[in-house]
């Protein structure tokens, strides 16, 4: 008889529980897609971050200080301290690598050009193809790590073609002053020998390196006699914001209790793959570029706090509007339950017809929702970071416990408030 | 009584006699209208916001003097004028020199600044112990420190050297206090020599000549004769004798001298030697000292942990000269507008070239444009559905009436007249509504605003209108269609039903 | 001259034949009660008299106006300015008291008057209860209420559906005492009733069967 009951009002009151499902659909779409964008929106908002460059420098370890400070020209290097370009890869097999975005070395020297005059040459990767050990194929170098540069003629090295050995990329002041144009073929003389490269392309920096000429490493290396070195090497990682224990952990990670230590070591601090890097890579110190590991901390701590509460506040309408709109129904079919009363029906028969209906309602309609809120996270996650939104699992029990409690607690003042009514009342149009 | 004064006992009967029905569709208006005012609230001031953590990055401007010009804090300030000043984070000024430390044997670049300004523009830097604020106190570079074992408390004594090599005399460059030395010959070709120091303005401050050399009495007199010395005083370089036929020359006054009666070859002498002590003469080299104390340890994981950092006003006292070399400015706007002042800053002075660090406007216009249409997106969405809701509520609570229509019509109602009641009714609760979500929404804003930001929202004057007539077109308009549908059903069957 | 005709009015559902070819005619002033069991066609005549429903086939003359062709905002105007409705569910809007529920009617007819409808009131005598929700009155008080409100407007025909179906005798009473003082005022009473009794009241009762009239009495102890 319950189940005729309760299936003749789903039948009957098709209308009005559509009404009720439709907007429970809604809530809990909300509600999903929100808690999703929100749990990823710190990996989105991370990978967005890459684009301010490398947060991690990689140096040979006591050699950095004195070229830096002693104004000594790069090419009588008072230090003959390098990192090996083969140990870049190694890069990969750290802890976090996967983590790690992207990488590029670096090795500079001064060029003498024909007419007499220096130029800073800089080699690094451009879009080096590594094959790793672990059977991961990346491209890893520059095109990647200066998005702000802009190509103002010519294009980007492309590593992949042969011509790019002898290649050159010119920066815009250097090229003005020179008078180089795109194809030129100029030559260049290091410490070791002189070749010839030609210009492939034009970059616009709006920094020192517009007066600089970047070339692929081995030119580099082979001008000025430096085979498989290079001077540094920037990595740019996805980070978690430093916290206390990270700060403390910076100084001197093996002053950590082991358990702290452990922590540390498994989270993605840039402290902790600085540590890791050092471990992988000999000989090697890395240290975090404050200017953007710190910031990058601030505004993905920033982000999150923000969505998090546009997420609550979705999610406190969403409930309010679910419960409302319960509330608004039962109260609506007074005069049925008036006549339910009438024929003697107990008020926790009446009760639990009117939840199952409710719940059978907001079951349907939950189950619709979360994968409307899905879609929406997707929408989201396409139009804005053009990429998928991750699925996350813990999604479902948070939804799902939101939307029982929301409908429960829209129906029951309005159940209890119709329990009162007196059935007489009700069905004389008192009411 | 009027009609109209029943039209509105009517209402206000519906709403305060039915009051849990009319509560909830007001509750549902007012989430509504919550959720439309604190979200366009946020999206709205979200790229001011954002902007400002933005600044984290630090400057995305920078102020370079035009080559052969100077720049001084003073014409900086001057310059700044031309960008609003709520803008303005922070504008550091820096002026780079080497500084010898002579018992290390070492030399390393010293920046001078102004410490309050650093911290703003380059939130990022991390200086263990402090930054100083009592002049002759400096920062020192973490690898300096580790190289040098530096320690915060440490005392360092830095000096200032100029070689004093020749060929650097350039009337422009000449430093005021600097004793400038010129020679020239007089009568018979024998040498005369002068010395002469310049004001900060470039006119003459002292001078003396020695003209031992010339004919005592006659042409000697150019070196002790006070009237004839004392005419330099104040004039500027070049010199010319007031009764030499270049008449171009003897109309200016400010380069003009009267010779000494009678040896006016020893007097042209004695100007050549100073017009040659300008522009061929030698620099006397120039070694200042002063001792320093460590007051921090800075460390940025950029080349900055190889300098030493100190006050502009102390590096001034050590090199004597008060020139910027390179200002950093750190401004809260996009990259459009940032170029706009880069274009007013040259107008205003030519001799400044601004130039954006196009490493951070254009990550952040990336980044924050990404943020923004997240909010946006986020915000539509989350409206789209709210105000749905609130409609779906709307619909409930007037479905529930299709009996009172159904007897209104049967008592003669027309079905315009039946609208224009509902209307009413809806148009009251979604402006109430409106009224309560819209002060609630600045709320939330501002406890957005408070927490993730740290400052407070500016309130949008434009928004509380906009969520009033947002609401009351919502309520009406999700009203409307129950009402609709109610009066379009016979009386009769509504009055029969049930 | 008739205030009503109805000739050779049907009215068909489907394959229902509510009104059966009913012809019909009320005088002015008169006082007629409608009878038959459930299913006659009583609703189904009520409301074609009362322009909440037009007939299939046939005319209804209402003031020598053919209602049956007129558009439904035509009707409207005619309900509002020449019938005054009473229903067996009284039907007051809740949350309006007993004179506001009288004004409505007013309202929509041309002036609210809060006095007349005072007036009214006391007439059915509830000036006390004047300012009471109708959750607080009585069934016999909601419909006297109903009585006042239909004859607020002075209508020319009183239309009445089951009025005393609700109500215990007392009140019963009272609703035909006030029809009674209607009538002798001269206003039109039509009674769409299946209580004998109700229908003994007034002046001549039509019986309705399956659709069509089945015979017409006089009632020759009517006192008026």
């Amino acid at each position: 008889m319950l189940f005729k009951m309760i299936r003749g009002v789903l039948y009957h009151q098709r209308a009005k529980m559509l009404l009720i499902a439709f907007t429970i659909v809604l809530g809990t779409s909300l509600a999903t897609g929100m808690l999703n964008v929100m749990w990823d929106v710190g990996d989105k908002v991370n990978q967005e971050l890459k684009t301010y460059g490398a947060n991690i420098t990689v140096k040979p370890k006591d050699a950095s200080l004195l070229t830096d400070i002693y104004d000594v020209g790069e090419g009588e290097q008072l230090s003959e301290a390098y990192l090996n370009e083969e140990d870049l890869p190694k890069l990969k097999t750290i802890f976090w690598a996967f983590n790690i975005v992207d990488f590029t070395p670096f090795l500079e020297a001064d060029a003498s050009l024909p007419d007499g005059t220096d130029a800073k040459i800089v080699g690094t990767w451009f879009n080096h193809h590594l094959s790793l050990p672990t059977g991961e194929e990346l491209d890893a170098g520059i095109a990647g790590m200066r998005s702000w540069w802009d190509v103002t003629g010519g294009n980007w090295l492309d590593e992949s073609e042969p011509s790019a050995a002898s290649s050159v990329m010119v920066g815009t002041l250097l090229a003005e002053e020179k008078g180089w144009k795109i194809g030129d073929e100029i030559t260049l003389a290091g410490s070791a020998k002189e070749m010839t490269a030609t210009v492939a392309g034009i970059y616009d920096a709006g920094g020192d390196e517009d007066l600089e000429i970047y070339a692929p490493l081995d030119l580099v290396q082979a001008l000025t006699d430096r085979e498989g070195k290079v001077d540094r090497i920037e990595v740019s990682a996805l980070t978690t914001p430093d916290n206390e224990l990270a700060q403390r952990a910076a100084k001197n990670p093996s002053a950590l209790s082991s358990r702290d230590y452990e922590t540390w070591y498994c989270t993605a601090y840039v402290s902790a793959i600085c540590y890791q890097i050092q471990e992988a890579i000999p000989n090697a110190s890395a240290a975090a570029v404050r200017q953007v590991a710190e910031s990058e901390g601030t505004i993905l701590d920033k982000t999150q706090l923000l969505m998090l509460l546009i997420t609550a506040l979705s999610l406190i309408g969403a409930a309010l509007g679910i419960s409302n709109l319960v509330t608004a129904s039962v109260m609506e079919r007074s005069m049925e339950i008036g006549l339910l009363k009438a024929i003697g029906a107990r008020d926790r028969s009446i009760t639990f017809v009117i939840m199952v209906e409710i719940l059978v309602t907001a079951l349907i309609g939950g189950v619709a929702g979360y994968f409307l809120g899905f879609g929406f996270a997707q929408l989201i996650g396409q139009s804005v970071f053009g990429s998928a939104i991750e699925m996350k699992l813990k999604v479902i029990p948070i939804v799902a416990a939101l939307i029982t409690l929301v409908t429960l607690a829209g129906s029951l003042p309005a159940i209890r408030m119709v329990l009162r009514l007196r059935p007489a009342e009700v069905l004389h149009g008192g009411q | 009584m009027t009609k109209r004064r029943m039209f509105l006992r009517m209402i206000t009967a519906s709403l305060l006699r039915r009051r849990s029905r009319m509560l909830i569709a007001l509750l549902s208006i007012a989430v509504g209208a919550t959720i439309l005012s604190g979200l366009v609230t946020i999206y709205i001031d979200v790229p001011r916001q954002m902007g400002a953590q933005f600044r984290s990055y630090g400057a995305n401007m920078i102020l370079l003097p035009k080559e052969g010009t100077h720049m001084t804090a003073e014409s900086l300030q001057e310059v700044l004028g031309v960008i609003p000043e709520a803008e303005i984070v922070g504008a550091s000024p820096y002026r780079y020199v080497r500084l010898d430390m002579p018992s290390r044997q070492q030399s390393f670049i010293t920046a001078g600044t102004e410490f309050s300004q650093v911290q703003k523009t380059s939130p990022y830097f991390s200086v263990e112990g402090a930054y100083p604020e009592k002049t002759r106190e400096v920062l020192v570079g973490k690898e300096i420190a580790e190289t040098l074992g530096i320690k915060t408390g440490s005392s360092i004594e830095l000096h200032y050297k100029t070689s004093g090599t020749a060929g650097q005399g350039q009337a422009a460059d000449a430093a005021a206090g600097e004793t400038l030395t010129g020679s020239a010959e007089g009568f018979n070709k024998v040498i005369v020599t002068a010395d002469l120091v310049l004001d900060e303005e470039g006119k003459i401050a002292s001078v003396s000549v020695d003209a031992a050399s010339q004919t005592p009495g006659i042409g000697s007199l150019v070196g002790t004769d006070r009237q004839f010395l004392d005419q330099f005083i104040g004039k500027k370089l070049p010199l010319s004798l007031s009764n030499t036929a270049s008449g171009e020359d003897a109309a200016d006054e400010d380069h003009v001298v009267d010779a000494v009666t009678g040896a006016t070859i020893s007097s042209q002498a004695a100007v050549d030697a100073m017009n040659n002590a300008v522009l061929s003469g030698e620099a006397a080299p120039v070694e200042r000292a002063e001792q320093f104390t460590v007051t921090g340890i800075l460390s940025t994981g950029g080349e900055e942990e190889g300098y030493v950092y100190m006050s502009l006003p102390d590096l001034e006292k050590l090199t004597a000269d008060n020139a910027v070399d390179v200002a950093e400015l750190s401004v809260t706007a996009d990259a459009e507008v940032l170029e706009e002042y880069c274009r007013a800053v040259s107008e205003a002075n030519p001799d400044v070239t601004a130039r954006l660090v196009k490493r951070v406007t254009r990550s952040e216009a990336s980044v924050l444009g990404k943020l923004q249409a997240l909010v946006f997106l986020v915000t539509v969405v989350v409206l789209l559905l709210t105000m749905i809701c609130v409609s779906t509520t709307m619909l409930a609570v007037v479905s529930e009436r299709r009996r009172e229509i159904g007897l209104r019509k049967a008592l003669g109602a027309a079905d315009n007249s039946i609208r224009k009641e509902f209307l009413g009714e809806g148009l009251f609760l979604g402006g109430l509504g409106g009224l309560i979500g819209a002060a609630l929404g600045f709320g939330f804003a501002q406890v957005v605003s408070v927490n993730v930001f740290g400052s407070s929202i500016s309130f949008q004057p434009l928004l509380l209108p906009v969520t009033v007539l947002v609401s009351m077109v919502i309520a009406a308009v999700s009203c409307q269609m129950p009402i609709k549908r109610a009066v379009a059903i016979d009386p009769a069957i509504v009055l029969k039903g049930e | 001259m008739a205030l009503l005709e109805l000739k050779n009015v049907s009215k068909i559902y489907g394959d229902l034949k509510a009104l059966n070819d009913v012809s019909i005619s009320v005088e002015k002033g008169e006082w007629v009660a409608i009878m038959g069991p459930s299913g006659s066609g009583k609703s189904t005549m009520m409301n074609i008299i009362g322009c909440m429903d037009k007939p299939s086939v046939g005319e209804v003359l209402l003031d020598g106006v053919d209602i049956s062709k007129e558009p439904q905002k035509v009707l409207t105007d005619i309900r509002r300015e020449k019938i005054g409705l009473i229903f067996q569910q009284f039907h007051m809007v809740t949350y309006l008291t007993a004179v506001e529920n009288v004004m409505v009617s007013q309202y929509y007819h041309s002036m609210p008057d809060e006095a007349e409808a005072l007036e009214a009131l006391d007439r059915v005598g509830l000036k006390e209860r004047a300012k009471h929700l109708p959750g607080q009155l009585s069934g016999g008080e909601q419909q006297r209420v109903c009585v006042a409100r239909a004859l607020i407007n002075h209508p020319e025909l009183i239309l009445a559906d089951e009025p005393t179906g609700n109500l215990d005798e007392t009140n019963e009473n009272i609703v035909l005492d006030l029809f009674r003082q209607l009538h002798r005022e001269g206003t039109t009473l039509i009674v769409v009733t299946h209580d004998p009794e109700v229908a003994e009241a007034a002046q001549r009762t039509i019986v309705l069967e399956h659709g069509r009239v089945a015979r017409e009495i006089i009632n020759e102890n009517f006192e008026a």
